[in-house]
């Protein structure tokens, strides 16, 4: 007897014990859809963070003090050693930026809305990642000259002048520390949707002007580095912590230290991972719950038909073909569920997305995984009944009533 | 004119249970029954019809003896190949009919055509043809649950038809039914015996016994008499006649106008 022969009696079967089959599949519906959706739920809020945190830009690394190093005023870090890290990294290096952010409020906003003004170099669209949309990138000259030119986001040009390309060109008032500068508008980037919650404007002027307007003389809290991007950025890490170590003198005290992106993603990715193998494996637990379901129902059927059974054996049924029945009977049941948790899963995550404001991300490796597993628990779970059938005499099956 | 044996038995045993608590069920039996018999096997309660019908349908084996079904030594056959053996050579047909509940009277006659691995087109034509001689052609496509006890069982006879086998073993065929579709069955049992098929009935009726060709009693596992039955030759076509004008081993009192016993 050939394997579709097999399939249609299992169908067959199946059908003709409609509401029973679904009680047989519900255990593993229940238990794949939420597979389903815990992953989809699980991968989109993944991808979210790490879009949202890779478009700060991932190949910057900022170098600090550590937590707890106290650093002597000569092992501060200065503006100096930003071209000295430039001179020696030469070829890794895409841009240096100091840290250095003045905040203030504009003039031409009605409620004195507030911008920072954050240091930038040449090239600060690139190392920020950010989408110029109208006007210009800062050049080398831009910072020699401490020209008071800024680049404003699509936003604020939006709401002073209509539109970023009208906004280029015009002057920008900003107060700050008691002391009001206008600022030519040269650049407009792209706003970022974000859904990270706080937003405040940011105004990207020369740190030549920052320092010459504030007259900041102070050292640096902290110096952002980026870096091309085939450079590894945790090798470069440790290799500028040990170059700006040795050169304040204290190479092996761990005074420095770095941070990237890179780094904050894979961590966040790491246990966000964990979080969603946890309940994923909580969820598995159903599946196995469901698996004994199947067995149940599988072993009453195998007794209910026992008289079927014995009119088959004598009838020419090997034992094979006895197996192959149930066996079939219970993938059958088992992968339909398995085909329906995943529909429902697709469901449930595209509703739960919606509420959670998570795009879910369907992984098509967990559906094919859900979908064999359930039928793997067919043939765990069917094996026992089905042998049962099988090895039944055919003779006292036959006197059953 | 020789007939071919399809089947031998030699001092066949069958003892159930354990030494202290065994039964001996069937006590060296020792039969032969050639191509195109039509054979009754009749008995009291108890005196091991079912268990010789068992072997006899290879669905059990013998505790001792010899059993040989179209030349095929059966004792020398595992589970698997006695399988094989029921299906390529044996038909039966039980008392309570035993069809399949949920499907039409063709896909029950189709079952043992699937373990024997016959093209699905064939298996329909084969199984066709099995109805159309039975005389269920028109119904082929009705649910057993839907047919007459006489119906079923015709169904049930197609079904043992339908793979050609070398015996059609029926056990109480007419137990379950009323006198009109035994007689029924019965014509139909003589008119296959006609066309060549070699035919076995156990049955405890007396008047199911005049309507074969030879019977066998059976007592505490023994075969006690092996008697063949003359048929008149002008009633062989036509029903058969009323049950209390039939009999057999009775007294010479009861009148038997159709039937005459050959001691
Ligand atoms: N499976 C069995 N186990 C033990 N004893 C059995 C079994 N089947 C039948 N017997 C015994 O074997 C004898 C013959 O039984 P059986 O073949 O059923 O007779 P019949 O069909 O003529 O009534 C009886 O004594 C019965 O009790
Ligand atoms: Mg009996």
């Amino acid at each position: 007897m050939n394997f579709l022969e097999s399939l249609k009696i299992a169908i067959a079967s199946i059908l003709s014990n409609k509401f029973r089959s679904f009680l047989t599949m519900l255990g593993l519906i229940i238990g794949i859809s939420s597979v389903v959706t815990i992953i989809a739920i699980g991968n989109g809020s993944q991808n979210a963070i790490e879009d949202q945190l890779s478009s700060l830009g991932t190949n910057v690394v900022t170098l600090q003090r550590s937590r707890s190093a106290i650093l002597t005023s000569s092992e501060q870090l200065q503006l100096e050693d930003i071209d000295s890290i430039k001179l020696r990294f030469e070829d890794d290096i895409i841009g240096v930026v100091p840290a250095m952010t003045v905040s203030g409020t504009m003039m031409e906003a009605i409620d004195d809305t507030g911008i920072s003004l954050s240091a930038a170099v040449e090239n600060i669209t690139t190392i920020e990642n950010l989408d110029l949309i109208a006007g210009r990138e800062f050049y080398a000259q831009d910072i020699d000259s401490l020209k008071n030119n800024i680049i404003i986001s699509s936003d604020l040009a939006e709401s002073l002048y209509g539109s970023a390309a009208s906004a280029v060109g015009e002057k920008i008032f900003i107060t700050s520390q008691n002391n009001t500068f206008a600022y030519a508008i040269i650049g407009v980037y792209q706003s970022e949707e974000t859904n990270m919650g706080f937003s405040t404007e940011t105004g990207y002027v020369p740190y030549t002007a920052i320092q010459k307007n504030f007259n900041i003389r102070t050292s640096l809290s902290s110096i952002k580095i980026a870096l091309k991007p085939d450079v590894d950025v945790s090798a470069f890490g440790d290799e500028v912590v040990n170059y700006i170590s040795a050169k304040k003198g204290n190479l092996g005290e761990e005074k420095y230290t770095t941070y990237s992106m890179e780094e904050q993603i894979e961590m966040i990715s790491s246990v966000m991972g964990s979080i969603t193998l946890l309940i994923s494996a909580i969820a598995a637990i159903s599946l196995i719950v469901g698996g004994i379901g199947v067995m149940n129902i599988m072993l009453v059927s195998v007794t209910e038909r026992t008289r079927e059974i014995g009119i088959r054996k004598a009838l020419g049924a090997k034992y094979s073909n006895i197996l192959m029945q149930f066996l079939i009977e219970s993938v059958v049941v088992s992968g339909l569920g398995g085909i329906i948790g995943t529909i429902l899963g697709f469901a449930f995550s595209s509703v739960a997305g919606n509420l959670m404001d998570v795009t879910a991300s369907v992984d098509l490796f967990a559906v094919l995984f859900a979908t064999l597993f359930a039928s793997a628990i067919g043939i765990i779970f069917g094996v026992y009944p089905a042998s049962k059938a099988a090895k039944l005499d055919p003779i006292e099956a036959l006197r059953y009533e | 004119m020789t007939k071919k044996t399809i089947i031998e038995m030699k001092a066949l045993k069958k003892v159930y249970g354990s030494a202290a608590l065994s039964v001996t069920a069937l006590d060296g039996i020792d039969l032969k029954i050639y191509e195109n018999e039509y054979v009754s096997i009749t008995g009291p309660s108890g005196s091991g019809k079912s268990t010789l019908m068992n072997i006899l349908g290879c669905l059990d084996r013998a505790t001792d003896g010899s059993y040989r079904l179209d030349g095929i030594p059966v004792e020398d056959h595992q589970a698997n190949e006695l399988a094989a053996i029921r299906n390529k050579k044996i038909g039966f047909v039980f008392q309570s009919f035993n069809l399949l509940p949920r499907i039409s009277a063709l896909r029950n006659v189709e079952l043992p055509l699937i373990y024997a691995n016959v093209p699905a087109v064939e298996r329909k034509r084969l199984s066709e043809e099995a109805l159309n001689l039975v005389g269920l052609g028109e119904r082929m496509h009705h649910k057993p649950s839907e047919l007459s006890g006489g119906q079923k069982q015709r169904v049930a006879i197609a079904r043992a038809l339908v793979t050609n086998p070398a015996v059609i073993l029926a056990d109480e065929p007419t137990g379950n039914l009323d006198s009109h579709s035994t007689e029924d069955i019965l014509q139909l049992f003589r008119t296959l015996h006609q066309q060549g098929k070699t035919i076995l009935i156990v049955t405890h009726e007396v008047e199911v016994a005049n309507q074969t060709d030879r019977n066998i009693e059976i007592k505490d596992g023994r075969i006690v008499s092996d008697l063949p039955i003359v048929q008149k030759p002008s009633l062989t076509n036509t029903p058969p006649l009323p049950k209390t004008s039939v009999s057999i081993n009775t007294s010479s009192s009861a009148p038997s106008p159709t039937l005459e016993v050959i001691s």
